[in-house]
């Protein structure tokens, strides 16, 4: 009887660490989706603000004799933002960083086009001109909930593969961390324009 | 099991502060029973009462739910994020896969009004037209104070447009159910391999009892799971309370708790005029339209 006492428990101890194992295998399976299903949709809100860019680009071209440097400016930036893909499954903090980057550099153009229009009243009184206007500010505004949500969902996974005992189960089956948006100090303010 | 590391007290503290700091800013309202939430009185209580009507028969139709939401002031905040906050918490929208609500946000003092677009609101109600819908009937009737008005045809307009979306039925939860229960993979195979694990472990090992003391809750909650007990401790026990202590969590729990003309008084007492069904858990991707009067 005395024999099977150590088997037993080592076996129980064993047993234990095993369904602990699974459950919390599980959780981060589970919660890496949501954050790769949360990536996707910040990625979806971004290509859509690119892909209304040569619309935008190509109906100030035609309206007004706009001046050239703004809108290459805007293209360059369209062009470097969207060669810049992350994949999901890779999206640890330095990648986010880059992507991030690359979006505010177009954001900075776009918000300094945008700008610069208003000193053209027949791009104002334009029709497309306006509803792109909208399209491209409802554009903005998925993209800030896109990214609001996925830091939520970053915050919530990074929280359980770094708290213990979760860290361990998440070393053992490489879970790491992941990249947040960080909050832009100069997307907040209005973009400068100098008009010399 | 805990093991309060200093880390884990920092995210403690940062979960802390944001709660706090969440609250600090202006507080939403609880979800009511209404489609109309005229806080800042722009309506009559006649009108108020028409509008709820035509808006709650719709969603009983289409199960898409027009909302509007007006209040005195944003106090200092964009008119944007607030309208967010209410759609979310609120949950706008005939079930959370369909997200097939409109949010009407008026701040009175700002005169601003935003167009707030579910996800699956957004196909037939696309910015351009929730754009439309602000500069040429809301605005221009606003601006005369014709609230009613102004709510009533852009109401009728989102109405035009929704029309044949969707239709009001119980698909979307069935859904849901499915997805659930399709869950699983390569785990699903290492749990079966526990399950006959802990058999064969019990069938050898464990008639007699010596480790019922050792481990005693854990292989008793195990061992008694199939006990009906144990189900009705739980249900008893209010353990949920522990887990969901923000009401607004819950989904949609409170939809079902009080009937359409509850609060309201003794003058619309009969029938359901007002019901819509309840708020189904709708979430929003952000579209939309703002403008001012």
């Amino acid at each position: 009887m005395k024999k099977l006492i150590l088997p037993i428990v080592l076996i129980a101890v064993g047993g234990m660490l095993f369904i602990s194992g699974c459950n919390n295998y599980n959780a981060f399976v589970e919660i890496d989706e949501d954050v790769e299903n949360a990536w996707s949709k910040v990625q979806s809100a971004y290509q859509r603000r690119a892909d209304l860019i040569p619309n935008l680009v190509n109906t100030v071209k035609g309206v007004a004799d706009f001046e050239k440097s703004t809108l290459t400016a805007v293209q360059e930036a369209r062009s470097k933002a969207t060669s810049m893909n992350v994949d999901a499954s890779n999206l640890n903090p330095e990648q986010i960083k880059q992507f991030q980057q690359a979006q505010s550099g177009l954001s900075q153009s776009l918000g300094r086009l945008l700008m610069v229009s208003e000193r053209y009243p027949q791009l104002q009184a334009n029709q497309s001109f306006r509803e792109l206007q909208v399209q491209l500010e409802g554009t903005e505004n998925r993209i800030k909930v896109a990214r609001d949500r996925y830091n939520d969902v970053v915050t919530n996974y990074n929280k359980k593969i770094r708290r213990f005992p979760g860290t361990i189960y998440a070393s053992m089956f490489g879970f790491d961390e992941r990249g947040q948006f960080e909050a832009e100090a100069s997307a907040q303010d209005a973009p400068e324009v100098n008009f010399d | 099991m805990t093991f309060p590391t200093a880390r884990k007290l920092f995210l403690w503290i940062c979960l802390l502060t944001s709660v706090s700091f969440l609250q600090a800013q202006a507080p939403i309202p609880e979800p009511t029973d209404e489609l109309v939430n005229d806080y800042a009185n722009l309506l009559s209580r006649n009108e108020d009462r028409q509008l709820t009507r035509k808006l709650a028969q719709y969603a009983r139709e289409t199960s898409t739910q027009i909302v509007i939401f007006t209040e005195n002031s944003l106090e200092g905040y964009d008119p944007f994020n607030r309208a967010l906050d209410i759609y979310d918490k609120w949950g706008i929208g005939g079930s959370r896969e369909k997200s097939n609500g409109v949010l009407i946000y008026v701040a009175k003092a700002e005169q601003k009004v935003r167009i707030m677009t579910g996800q699956g609101a957004e196909g037939f109600l696309p910015d351009i037209l929730a754009d439309r819908i602000i500069e040429q009937i809301i605005v221009p009737n606003f601006k005369q104070n014709r609230y009613y008005r102004g709510l009533d045809r852009a109401t009728s307009a989102i109405m035009e447009l929704g029309q044949g979306e969707y239709t009001n039925d119980l698909q979307g939860q069935e859904q849901q159910q499915q997805k659930r229960d399709a869950k699983g993979g390569i785990p699903a195979i290492l749990i079966i391999g526990g399950i006959i694990l802990f058999v064969v472990l019990y069938s050898r090992y464990g008639r007699r009892g010596p480790d019922d003391d050792d481990d005693g809750g854990y292989y008793r909650g195990g061992r008694y799971d199939m006990d009906p007990h144990r189900g009705r401790r739980r249900r008893r026990g209010g353990g949920g309370w522990m887990i969901f202590p923000f009401p607004w969590f819950g989904g949609g729990g409170w939809s079902s708790g009080g009937g359409g003309g509850d609060w309201g008084g003794g003058d619309f007492g009969g029938g359901d005029w007002g019901d819509f069904g309840g708020f189904g858990g709708g979430i929003t991707g952000g579209g939309g339209a703002g403008g001012e009067w």
